[in-house]
């Protein structure tokens, strides 16, 4: 087995060029945290390693043309204490600050994140409530733009080809009265894999008290973190009182018996959603008109 | 491939593959044997070293991203043979046993004091959240960390 060859790109142009030369047994890492977990497992090692965190220039969180633009080499750290989320997408900042523990958060990135497509990466959940789209870049040199959930594969997994690379992140993020939130339920409170967790994002009329558009996504319920639209839609038009979050539950556990009859763990899931789904409520700060 | 990088203040360049993880890198080629290796996934800690400043797990980190960068071992926390505020305080508080964890708890609170020198309990809590401990208890670690950030804190050796 010949050594792995490791390049080092750090700008586009050498990106693409990596890009160009990857086989089927090539890898490509950001933060690397899981790809070095998975080393343990053994397997043959690469013979190409891309190593993108020396790439300059996707590392920021800015905002232009009421979109908000998040690099895929923005660590967790950055993210959770990011100014521009704070305001705009507080559930993004809220699960990078649920990721691992802070030696985890301050390598992890968010593209790393998502081209790990776990069930239960904690960062697609956040992107997949606020409809984000993804920039990716090829071998060849061409950059799409994609939507969030078609970087998944529908079986798990990722659907992202061996020469891409994601550059970047984008959502909208400019309404005047915006609540987000992010929950997450582990067997830990810190350095835990998500057995659930969800981000929900509320729009709220100019009367601050009527639900004028909501999303909520779920993760660890499926291959891929889902948009319950079931659960949001009844949302819309709600005027926000008590009652809400309790009948926010009973729908979140609603979803667990619709989408996970048969599995092990679904008498678990149903009791903890409810759970989860209140802290979620708190998080998103849905419930002070 | 040739790593070159900077250990507690001194540049050092050793030949590592390219998928080495740092922590074989300390603890191998360069007799570092302070950093230790626990669950060797990311979970308990206990090779917590800085990275520019930043607390990062040695066995999850390819040594090949630190190239050009400054490490900071818990080496690197004595002074001219005296530990450093820190690793007393520790001892004098009772927060060690086996002492296996205490190099990474020493790290991540390293980290923590040199971003935010009055932090709260909770703060503390959270710095170490990703570091074990299964001989102490957390309570005599977060009092030491603690008694540190009240006291005037002289600086480290630079990376």
């Amino acid at each position: 087995m010949p050594p792995t060859e490791l390049l080092a790109p750090r700008d586009q142009r050498e990106l693409v060029a990596a890009l160009a030369r990857t086989t089927d047994a090539s890898r490509l890492v950001a933060g690397a945290t899981d790809w070095m977990l998975g080393r343990r497992a053994g397997g043959n090692p690469p013979d190409l390693l891309i190593d993108l965190s020396h790439l300059h220039g996707f590392r920021a969180v800015g905002c232009a043309d009421r979109r908000i633009r998040v690099g895929a080499l923005s660590t967790c750290s950055q993210l959770q204490c990011d100014p521009v989320l704070a305001t705009h997408a507080r559930c993004l900042a809220q699960a990078a600050a649920r990721v691992g523990s802070v030696q985890i958060r301050n390598v992890a990135t968010i593209g790393g994140n998502v081209a790990n497509a776990s069930p239960c990466a904690d960062l697609v959940t956040a992107l997949v409530a606020l409809e984000a789209t993804a920039t990716v870049i090829d071998g060849a040199g061409r950059a799409t733009e994609r939507p969030i959930a078609q970087l998944f594969a529908s079986a798990g997994g990722s659907a992202l080809r061996r020469d891409e690379a994601i550059l970047e992140f984008a959502f909208a993020g400019a309404h005047p009265d915006r609540r987000s939130g992010f929950a997450k339920l582990g067997v830990r409170s810190s350095v835990a894999v998500a057995r659930l967790n969800a981000a929900l994002v509320v729009d709220l009329d100019p009367d601050g008290a009527t639900i004028a558009a909501a999303r909520l996504a779920i993760g660890s319920l499926a291959p891929a973190a889902f948009l319950a639209g079931e659960v949001a839609a009844p949302l819309v038009g709600t005027r926000i009182d008590a009652a809400c979050p309790e009948e926010f539950a009973h729908r979140c556990l609603r979803l667990v018996d619709e989408r996970i009859p048969e599995r092990s763990s679904r008498a678990y899931k149903r009791l903890a959603i409810r759970g989860l789904a209140a802290d979620l409520w708190s998080a998103a700060g849905a419930g002070t008109p | 491939m040739r790593l070159t990088t900077t250990v507690n203040g001194t540049e050092v360049s050793v030949e590592i593959a390219a998928d080495a993880r740092l922590l074989d890198v300390l603890r191998e080629s360069l007799g570092l044997l302070g950093t230790k290796e626990g669950c060797a996934a990311g979970e308990c800690g206990a090779c917590t070293v800085l990275v520019d400043g930043l607390a990062v797990n040695a066995c999850l980190v390819p040594a090949a991203q630190v190239q050009g960068r400054g490490i900071r071992t818990v080496e690197g926390l004595a002074r001219h043979g005296a530990h450093d505020a820190l690793q007393r305080r520790f001892v004098a508080s009772g927060a060690i046993q086996c002492g296996f964890c205490t190099p990474g708890m020493l790290m991540s609170a390293t980290a923590l004091l040199e971003r935010n020198a009055t932090p709260t309990r909770a703060q503390i809590a959270e710095a170490i959240a990703g570091n074990l401990c299964r001989c102490t208890g957390y309570e005599a670690i977060i009092d030491a960390i603690e008694a540190v950030a009240a006291q005037p804190r002289p600086g480290h050796a630079a990376d």
